[in-house]
């Protein structure tokens, strides 16, 4: 293997790649890159087992072959290299050497063989997405995916895939978002799968390198168990999370009749004052709607913090007081775009509906999140 | 002929009748006729004979070798037996030699008052004693030894010499004494006391030589029997070869001297001092600090008036006194010495002696605890890290005076107020002013310098602080503050429970479905909202807020489990469902924090009142000096 490259343009491929990179890992050889030279086309690849990002770089190729590098040093000298050409070339198989116009480094490396390769199964289906999509998508669902790692299906975000719509859903048991693209459609196959965290924020990343991501596909394949993601250069694959995703659909409630209206930035900025004198445990905060006003307070009974706030909202039913997990609240505020926001609420103990006050185009975005429940007192 | 027709006259008043009472009548009548062809002037009369293949009258040598099977059944209750007998004796210099775990050789030999030859032979005949004389003294037992069955049991079961000298001007006298038969006595001379000497132990007992152990076993046995003296007789010098090595050379010192002489110098400076003088009862003793408690059993000692006692309710009134500061599993050493008026107790339970029957147990018990528990409530520590490397063992954790050094030492710790009780004791009651403490708990100087701190492992947390750095155990940081939390929650009736979009079901076993009503008000208490189902179904539709709960079924399950486990001990409820919950919630060990976690987790570890221990009893902080440092790195 020996070619010629641009430190940038190797450098900006790799970026691409290690974030696959498992820092802690029990097989070392996941901690190197693949690098696979054909012609004037190198192959970077990167695995953990579960996910593999491989992307394609032009090169100035004179000896096709290939060999794993260890990604950390190959990032490392990379990142203190000023813009030069590099020449880089594999020495008895087991190293490989970059020179540039003053230096020479040496680097171990492994033969191509005893990196882990991954056996592709059919796919099922295929559809385009446009990349900025994509990434709205998977941006409004993956911050309410569990964390916690006994709940794999939960760490994770469903894709339901129906000739009418492309649906994404993730919930960690106390909230829920559902967004729904109507334009979106895929013809030819429903499938539902559930899609690792961890894949979904490499292909965030990714995207966010892509200039104009709304001009761009992204090819989904999916199969039985696997999900490829395929943008420009680079390859996402992904194992799938097996099992059953909860029945989320009985839980949206239907008959939350009373509904609040708030504006968005004056709400959260408020929850985000009083919440600061929130029990550090519970983040509990209050909603006291009574009328044209609602009573924003928390209270920390062990170290004796409270704050409130009073605010001006558009509501109508009986007045009502509810607590929700004020990190919770922000969160779903976040990705609200409208300037107002809609709580649809029943009771205090039933699940909230959150929705912007006005829909996107062609989509549907609505969070639930549930309350902490109220001391009888 | 007279004679001949009074027999056939108790012949036929006993033969017929086949009494059951004297079946053997008839037998003999019938013998005696027999003898009616013999001149009757030379009737050989001796019933005795007739019925001695039936029921006899022991030999007493075999009498005493029954004896000895209750009081010696290995070399180790022989050991203790002449021991008890030296102390008696009065001697304060004890020796002890073994050979081969004691069943080829066991001698003691004292410098006590010994015995006159007389005396001597009496003591080798059963029940003879010099301790006490009337049913009276029973009452009223003082020595050790009173039974006055040990010599003639081991005697008759060895070849035993007795050596004794009364006064070094006169003649002693030995004694060669084999199996229970005297077989000669002669004058000898040199210091005053008694020298025993059991050689070939069992030698005429087959059987139960057969049943002694490996001489290890047995050798293991004897000198947990010479602790326990050398633990209680203080001011005698104890020395002890087996197979000619010095295994014990201990001279009469101060009980904490010699504790740490006899059990080990990881109790050096790690010792509460107990003491109690009531009217009833007087305690007085050590009990090992918390961070010297061990996995296993044996470093546990209860003297009753001088003599060593195995009593299972006494030892829980110790163990329970530390609540919760040890682990379950764990055992903190104890020595401890009642003293009690002799007639509120019996002793002459079982020959060995180490049961006691007391007149009042209950309320020996709750003494025994209290004065434990006011004992180690005069102590806290912070454990520390024990200097392993270098050639002296240094005490593991400091003592009170180096500890409230450090206090000053560490504005960390400044302002934990010194009459705190001991960690893990009576929290169960949050009070008012208490949680007002609480409050004013982290002052500015008490911050961590926060740039620095690190998870090692996913498991601990790294600190600096000013003095050095702390080390915490995050899974028994985050147990303490829950459990706290959990008691606090008790009492207040707020508790903030976290719905869930989806509720999780789950069936219980009627047992578990049992406990789990007995625990649901308290549960409640906590965060849980858990409704019934229908059988033994249940469904949960809260949980604690704030919690990471992954599987609430599973919660459950833990926490019912735990709860049941520690049901047995003396927890009260409450503190069992506190406790079972914040060990089934707290985040393990492997669980990344965040940097934000991690400030928020030590927060809260020192908003608590016992920062230092988990509910178990494990240290939660470990603090590391940088003048431990420095020692380490042989700077000073």
């Amino acid at each position: 293997m020996h070619f010629t490259v641009s430190k940038g343009v190797l450098q900006k491929g790799l970026q691409k790649v290690v974030g696959v990179i498992p820092t802690k890992t029990t097989i070392p050889i996941l901690e190197n890159v693949l690098l696979d030279l054909q012609g004037e086309k190198l192959k970077i690849t990167g695995t953990d087992l579960e996910i593999c990002i491989s992307t394609d770089i032009s090169v100035n190729g004179t000896l096709d072959g290939s060999c794993a590098v260890p990604a950390r040093s190959l990032n490392e000298i990379l990142r203190e290299l000023p813009e030069l050409p590099l020449d880089i070339q594999l020495e008895d198989g087991n190293k490989i050497t970059i020179k540039t116009q003053n230096g020479l480094y040496r680097l171990g490396s492994q033969p191509k063989e005893e990196f882990p390769s991954i056996v592709l199964e059919d796919s099922e289906g295929q559809l385009d997405i446009d990349a900025g999509l994509l990434s709205r998508m998977i941006n409004k669902t993956v911050f309410a995916v569990s964390t916690d790692e006994l709940r794999a299906t939960l760490m994770a975000v469903y894709f339901q895939f129906s000739a009418e719509e492309l649906r994404c859903v993730a919930t960690d048991g106390h909230r829920l978002v559902k967004i729904i693209n109507y334009q979106v459609k895929s013809p030819d196959f429903h499938k539902d799968v559930i899609v690792p965290t961890k894949a979904l924020s490499l292909i965030l990343k990714n995207i966010e390198t892509i200039e104009d991501p709304e001009k761009i596909n992204v090819n989904l394949s999916i199969g039985e168990n696997h999900i490829i993601f395929n943008m420009q250069d680079t390859l996402i694959y992904s194992k799938l999370i097996e099992g059953q995703y909860p029945k989320y659909e009985n839980v949206i409630p239907i008959d939350n009749d009373k509904k609040l209206t708030v504006d968005k930035t004056e709400l959260s900025a408020a929850v985000r004052r009083v919440s600061i004198f929130s029990n550090s445990f519970t983040h509990q905060i209050r909603f006291a709607v009574d009328g044209t006003k609602m009573k924003i307070s928390s209270e920390d009974v062990e170290y004796g913090g409270e704050g409130n706030e009073v605010i001006n909202v558009k509501y109508d039913a009986d007045s009502l007081e509810v607590a929700y997990n004020g990190v919770y609240v922000i969160d779903l505020l976040k990705h609200i775009d409208t300037d107002e926001v809609n709580f649809l609420l029943k009771d205090s103990v039933s699940a909230a509906i959150v929705t912007p006050s006005t829909q996107k185009e062609k989509e549907d975005l609505m969070m639930l999140i549930m309350p902490i429940r109220l001391s009888e007192d | 002929m007279i004679i001949k027709r009074l027999l056939m006259g108790l012949l036929r008043r006993f033969a017929p009748r086949n009494d059951r009472k004297f079946p053997k009548l008839g037998v003999i009548v019938q013998t005696l006729i027999s003898y009616k062809n013999y001149s009757t002037n030379k009737i050989d009369f001796r019933i005795h004979t007739l019925i001695k293949n039936r029921v006899k009258i022991l030999p007493e040598d075999l009498t005493n070798k029954i004896a000895a099977g209750e009081v010696v059944d290995r070399p180790a209750s022989i050991v203790k037996e002449l021991v008890e007998n030296a102390i008696d004796a009065g001697s304060d210099e004890i020796f002890i030699l073994l050979k081969n775990g004691g069943k080829t050789l066991i001698q003691v030999v004292d410098n006590g008052t010994g015995m006159s030859r007389e005396d001597a032979i009496l003591a080798i005949q059963r029940h003879t004693t010099s301790k006490i004389s009337n049913y009276d003294d029973l009452h009223n037992i003082k020595t050790l030894g009173f039974r006055g069955e040990a010599l003639a049991s081991i005697a008759s079961v060895s070849r035993m010499e007795l050596k004794t000298i009364t006064n070094e001007k006169d003649a002693g006298s030995l004694i060669k004494i084999e199996g229970g038969t005297i077989d000669d006595v002669i004058d000898t001379g040199g210091a005053r006391g008694t020298s025993v000497a059991v050689k070939n132990l069992f030698y005429n007992t087959p059987a139960r030589r057969k049943f002694l152990k490996t001489d290890e076993t047995e050798y293991r046995h004897i000198l947990s029997f010479i602790q326990r003296f050398t633990l209680s007789c203080f001011d005698v010098s104890f020395t002890v070869y087996h197979n000619d090595q010095k295994i014990y050379d201990v001279k009469p010192a101060d009980p904490e001297i010699r504790l740490v002489d006899v059990l080990g110098g990881r109790y050096k400076n790690n010792l509460v001092t107990v003491e109690d003088k009531g009217t009833v009862l007087q305690i007085w003793g050590f009990v090992g600090k918390q961070d010297t408690a061990k996995k296993s059993r044996g470093d546990q000692f209860l003297f009753l008036n001088g003599r060593y006692i195995v009593n299972r309710a006494l030892n829980h009134a110790v163990i329970s006194s530390f609540g919760t500061i040890i682990p379950r599993g764990e055992f903190p050493l104890y020595a401890l010495f009642l003293e009690i008026d002799p007639r509120r107790i019996d002793v002459n339970v079982h020959p060995s002696k180490m049961e006691v029957k007391f007149a009042d147990e209950r309320l020996i018990y709750n003494l025994l605890r209290a004065a434990v528990k006011r004992a180690l409530s005069s102590e806290q520590v912070i454990p520390s890290l024990s200097p392993q490397i270098g050639v002296t063992p240094q005490p593991i954790s400091m003592s009170k005076e180096d500890f409230l050094a450090q206090q000053t030492a560490i504005p960390l710790y400044e302002t934990a107020p010194r009459t705190q009780k001991f960690p893990g004791l009576d929290i169960p009651q949050p009070q008012l002013p208490e949680k007002k403490q609480a409050i004013q708990m982290p002052p500015s100087d008490e911050k961590f310098e926060r740039a620095n701190i690190w998870q090692i492992n996913n498991q601990y947390i790294l600190s600096e602080i000013k003095s050095g750095l702390i080390i915490i155990d995050q899974h028994v940081a985050h147990e303490r503050i829950l459990y706290e939390k959990a008691l606090k929650d008790f009492e207040i009736s707020n508790p903030a429970s976290q719905q869930l979009l989806f509720p999780h079901v789950t069936e219980l076993t009627p047992d578990e479905y049992s406990y789990l009503t007995d625990i649901l008000p308290f549960l409640e208490k906590i965060g849980f909202v858990i409704k019934g189902f229908g059988g033994n179904t249940v469904v949960i539709e809260g949980v604690p807020s704030g919690m990471k709960i992954s599987s609430p079924e599973t919660i459950l399950n833990e926490i019912i489990d735990e709860f049941k486990q520690n049901r047995s001990s003396s927890l009260d409820i409450r503190d069992n469902v506190a406790k079972s919950y914040s060990c089934k919630m707290a985040i393990k060990k492997g669980e990344p924090l965040t940097l934000e976690e991690m400030n928020n987790l030590i927060d809260q570890l020192f908003a608590t009142q016992s920062p230092y221990f988990c509910p178990h009893g494990r240290p939660v902080i470990i603090n590391l000096s940088i003048e431990e440092l420095d020692k380490r790195f042989g700077r000073i």
